[in-house]
């Protein structure tokens, strides 16, 4: 047992730690020490999966097999390379100029202990809650983690990487698992996944909170910033912890969602502080980052650019405004920030991404067929948009109120420092304000009102990307209003001010862990137990040529049944919800639910005989009736929870 | 150690505890789950015909998962007229298999036709609980 652990930590070191630090610190060996370390740890987690990524793709287009041994030796190796590497680049960096001076610009770093240990308690906070939330229920059986953990074992029984032949799943999604597993030996029916996916949110909880303080450091001040990053941090952490996209997503194995809301802060992130340092290398990173993104998350992709158009929008008339038209003067202050993204390095990284996606691995949802799926006038009920009260109910009243008095606030900033005359500070400060307000209203309206934007993606799942800005706004407002409060009025005004904000934050986004809280019923794990070994049975009988028929409706568990056989994805066939087989807009098969309805009809005969299905799993006692009276059916196999009926081969 | 090497040491710790708990307790539950609080009745094979050199479609097999010993009293029926009865005691976490009586094995081969479709069920009880199998058998005279 604990030689599995010990390899677990080997595994998660090399794949989510030491190739990102050695990298990133590669990248920043100019400006290395004006970062924090938080920051430093985020860098090093964020980029370590994403090389973990592309090193299996390139395993992959090399047709070197995916193994334990293999990866463990590509990702040692890796690690080993960018080490010397970066030992000897900063060595040179060091030899040449000492480093510049360190309060040139704005930076994470230099915590008190005071500071530290509200840091680590908060965290503390985040993790008890999630941990608790995800414990409680700890057997793997949700659907979403069901389908996902299939092409994960599929990469690790194969040795390669799988051919989707849909646009629904992309390779960023699986790789993590496949390699923790190849490495620490941990089954996929095991907590091994969402333990990956916990420490994946903890990360983007950082990510929000270095987001938060950058944005609104530049064009606050350091402390304020430093302040709203540990609001930020509390909000996102602790309020409203167990709802989506948090520990929900997290035990639901929500796994494209879960790395999108780690990547998009940390994008956003990279690019105000390539934009403050006017860093090209940092620029790289982001484009890096954005290519992570890419080729892990359709969705967190579509968003992230959708954020940006609206960010460029915004930059473009908030410029306008600053400088008074005068374009040329725009011009000339704007020049150096392109160069930073636009320079010959920066240009050969994204020719270098653009050929890694061309030649070595094209994400299965760049076709035509898929963009069209998304783009467009919304096509379904579920896609028109959601009205105000869904939001509130889904991020939090409380959240959403102080989030909108955020963005009053930062309204009323932006028209103070847009009035003063244009300096050197002005297009940093616009980028950060751009980019907040875009990254809350494009998300708010691609929600609301999905037609303006030409969006056609289920609006639940959009609005799930709101959490993170509304975090950010609600903690830009606490700190702007009461900085000015325990300047201007009687400490002890502001005192039960500060308190009965916080305090009423506490309560909604506490009830709203307790309310979510899972009450998990234990029988619910032994029936998912049950199900697994009725698998188990099955996959020890059936044939080349035989099919399964199991029962979505009922059973408990079934997505990950799939598992046992390793066949194909579709492997065994489901009957689902009823109302998923009345579709007006397209005709669905219909056979996987007249096979368990109608099994004796002509309807039903005609169906086993086209999909050779010999075998039919249920839950005991749900919808048996039938196969109990029929004399075609054989009940094979038999416990609380499931039963096993085998179609009468007349042959 | 400096200041920011135990502010990092402190928050790997801070996952490492949490990451260590539910990789333990999902092996813990897993384990118990999956052994524990119900029994599991199947068929040894999935074969559908039974001939006078060849019962074993009749044979079948009791896991009990329940955490305790059981008693099962199985009754066998031959379209739905029970043939013979037996009892069978299985301690915990252990299986047994259990081949069909000669009563029944007589009771199919010599009151059915060749090529005759015959219902052989199987009613388990034990405790207040009951349980049931099925198999549409043919009767041949191959071997």
């Amino acid at each position: 047992m604990i030689f599995i652990f010990v390899k677990f930590y080997i595994a998660i070191a090399l794949s989510l730690f030491i190739p990102g630090y050695f990298f990133t610190k590669l990248f920043l060996r100019n400006s290395d020490s004006q970062f924090s370390v938080i920051e430093k740890l985020l860098l090093s987690f964020s980029f370590s999966l994403i090389l973990t990524n592309f090193l299996v793709i390139m395993m992959n287009f090399l047709s070197i097999a995916i193994t334990a041994k293999s990866t463990l030796a590509v990702l040692a190796g890796s690690s080993l390379i960018l080490a010397i590497l970066s030992w000897k680049y900063s060595a040179k960096q060091k030899n040449k100029n000492q480093i510049t001076s360190r309060s040139k610009f704005i930076t994470l770093r230099n915590f008190s202990y005071r500071q530290m240990l509200i840091f680590l308690g908060i965290i503390l906070l985040s993790c008890l809650i999630r941990t608790f939330y995800i414990s409680d229920g700890i057997v793997p059986q949700t659907t979403d983690l069901g389908h996902h953990i299939y092409w994960s074992k599929t990469i690790s029984e194969s040795g390669k990487l799988p051919n989707y032949g849909m646009p629904d799943f992309i390779i960023g999604e699986h790789i993590i698992f496949s390699v923790v597993s190849l490495i620490s030996g941990f089954s996929y029916i095991s907590a091994m996944p969402v333990v990956v996916l916990f420490l994946i949110n903890i990360f983007s909880l950082l990510a929000v909170s270095i987001c938060g303080y950058w944005l609104i450091s530049t064009f606050t001040s350091k402390k304020i910033g430093k302040t709203a990053s540990f609001f930020t941090l509390l909000i996102i952490g602790t309020f409203f912890a167990t709802s989506s996209p948090q520990a929900k997503f997290v035990s639901g194995g929500v796994i494209g969602n879960l790395i999108g809301n780690l990547f998009i802060p940390l994008a956003i992130y990279l690019f105000i502080v390539a934009i403050q340092r006017k860093d090209s290398n940092i620029a790289k990173l982001f484009y890096i980052c954005l290519a992570g993104l890419a080729f892990t998350h359709h969705l967190s992709t579509f968003i992230f650019l959708y954020v940006f158009a609206g960010f460029f929008v915004l930059f473009i008339a908030l410029t306008f405004v600053a400088y008074r038209f005068k374009f040329l003067k725009l011009f000339e202050d704007i020049r150096p920030y392109l160069l930073v993204f636009l320079s010959k390095g920066n240009l050969a990284t994204l020719a270098l991404i653009a050929g890694f996606a061309l030649f070595i691995h094209m994400p299965s949802y760049l076709n035509k067929n898929a963009i069209d799926t998304a783009v467009g006038a919304p096509s379904k009920s579920t896609r028109v948009g959601l009205t105000i009260g869904s939001i509130m109910l889904s991020v939090g009243a409380w959240k959403l109120f102080y989030s909108l008095l955020g963005a009053i606030a930062l309204a009323f900033t932006t028209f103070k420092k847009l009035s003063k005359k244009a300096s050197k500070k002005t297009i940093p400060r616009i980028v950060s304000i751009a980019f907040m307000s875009s990254w809350f209203f494009t998300i708010l309206i691609m929600s609301t009102k999905p037609a303006l934007l030409k969006v056609d993606i289920i609006s639940s799942r959009i609005v799930s990307y709101i959490t993170y800005p509304l975090a950010i706004f609600s903690a830009f407002f606490i700190v702007f209003v009461f900085t000015k409060l325990f300047k201007k009025t009687s400490p002890i005004i502001a005192q039960i001010l500060f308190f009965v904000v916080i305090g009423t934050g506490m309560i909604s986004g506490f009830a709203d862990i307790s309310d979510s809280t899972r009450n998990n019923d234990p029988l619910k794990e032994t029936a998912v137990m049950q199900t697994y070994r009725a698998s188990q049975f099955l996959n020890g009988i059936t044939k080349e040529n035989e099919n399964v028929l199991k029962d979505h409706i009922y059973l408990e568990g079934d997505t990950w049944m799939k598992l046992f056989f390793m066949k194909d994805y579709n492997y065994p066939l489901s009957r689902s919800y009823l109302r998923r087989y009345e579709d007006i807009a397209k005709e669905r098969e219909t056979c996987t639910r007249d096979m368990i309805a109608i099994p004796n009809s002509e309807t039903g005969e005609k169906c086993f005989e086209e999909t050779k299905v010999k075998y039919i799993v249920l839950k005991n006692g749900f919808d048996n009736a039938q196969f109990e009276k029929s004399t075609d059916f054989s009940k094979i196999y038999a416990s609380s929870n499931v039963v096993i009926y085998q179609k009468y081969d007349e042959k | 150690m400096t200041k920011n090497r135990i502010f990092i040491a402190l928050i790997l710790l801070l996952l490492f505890i949490p990451t260590t708990f539910m990789l333990w307790y999902g092996e813990e539950t897993i384990n118990k789950k999956a052994a524990g609080g119900y029994s599991v009745f199947s068929f040894s094979n999935q074969t559908e015909i039974v001939s006078t050199d060849d019962a074993s479609a009749l044979d079948f097999r009791i896991d009990n998962l329940d955490g305790k010993k059981h008693d099962y009293t199985i009754k066998t029926f031959l379209n739905k007229v029970e043939v013979d009865s037996l009892e069978q005691k299985v301690l915990t976490g252990e299986s047994a298999t259990i081949n069909a009586s000669e009563k029944t094995k007589e009771a199919i081969l010599k009151n059915n036709q060749p090529k005759t479709k015959v219902e052989y069920s199987l009613l388990i009880e034990w405790g207040k609980k009951k349980e049931t199998l099925k198999k549409q058998l043919t009767i041949t005279n191959e071997k």
